[in-house]
């Protein structure tokens, strides 16, 4: 099925002398409105989650249970993640929203999780020898 | 204006929509109402899928009270408005179909109020 609506591929940045109302129109197109766009069989497996899925998921409902977002933020914030919406996992979204959440909103800095990551690929290396 | 306790509060079990129950003005549109989706310009978020953008649907039921998501996406919860099921025909929303599809099948989907202009 092919939508009327269904939008055109991004366009290199036009000089503003060519940049109209529809190349506007086309140029904001939303990353998660993909509905009629190709796409083709879904493959339909049971899988089991990952550890770190079902933490994400875990993080998420903290965040709004203790008053950080609403669910709708949450999944504004996945949509805002530009082409990084479509090139990760789909609880990856959730995780990458919910980082640029605590960082946005000052809870915690970038410097500070950029700390804690190489802090626990350290302990996680010395854990497991390769 | 958002506040997170407030927010908090909704989270621990109040429910959305129900918690927004009461809350908006009375609805401008009824059952059985056609109605046009406007088709404005994405501005950063919503829900409005492209698809139905200039399409002529008809309100079947109210849904429920709710902030519209381009509000609550930014934490804003105190504009809260109607939300309506609507019902459009495939055939008012895709140029062709596949062979197993029927032209009179139809699709249903929640929409704000903000999005609908009568016919």
């Amino acid at each position: 099925m092919t939508s009327r609506n269904t939008p055109e591929p991004p366009q290199d940045a036009p000089s503003p002398d060519v940049f109209n109302h529809a190349r506007f129109k086309e140029s904001m197109h939303v990353v998660h409105d993909i509905g009629g766009e190709k796409g083709g069989p879904i493959p339909l497996e049971e899988r089991k989650s990952k550890p770190w899925e079902l933490n994400t998921y875990a993080i998420c409902e903290c965040l709004s249970w203790r008053g950080v977002w609403t669910n709708v933020e949450k999944l504004r914030r996945a949509a805002d993640l530009g082409d990084k919406y479509l090139a990760v996992p789909y609880s990856g979204r959730w995780l990458l929203a919910a980082a640029r959440a605590l960082v946005d909103k000052q809870h915690i800095t970038l410097t500070e999780l950029t700390n804690k990551i190489e802090e626990v690929k350290r302990r996680h290396a010395e854990k497991s020898p390769r | 204006m958002f506040n997170h306790l407030r927010v908090a509060e909704i989270a621990a079990g109040v429910g959305d929509p129900q918690c927004y129950r009461g809350k908006a003005d009375p609805p401008k549109f009824k059952a059985g109402d056609r109605l046009r989706v406007k088709d404005q310009p994405d501005l950063f978020y919503n829900q409005t899928p492209g698809y139905i953008r200039g399409a002529i649907g008809t309100v079947v039921e109210l849904a429920y009270e709710s902030p519209a998501p381009e509000d609550e996406a930014w934490g804003h919860i105190d504009e809260v408005e109607w939300f309506y099921f609507m019902c459009f025909r495939h055939e008012d929303l895709w140029d062709d179909d596949s062979p197993d599809t029927n032209s009179s099948d139809t699709i249903w989907t929640q929409i704000s109020e903000r999005w609908l202009e009568p016919v």
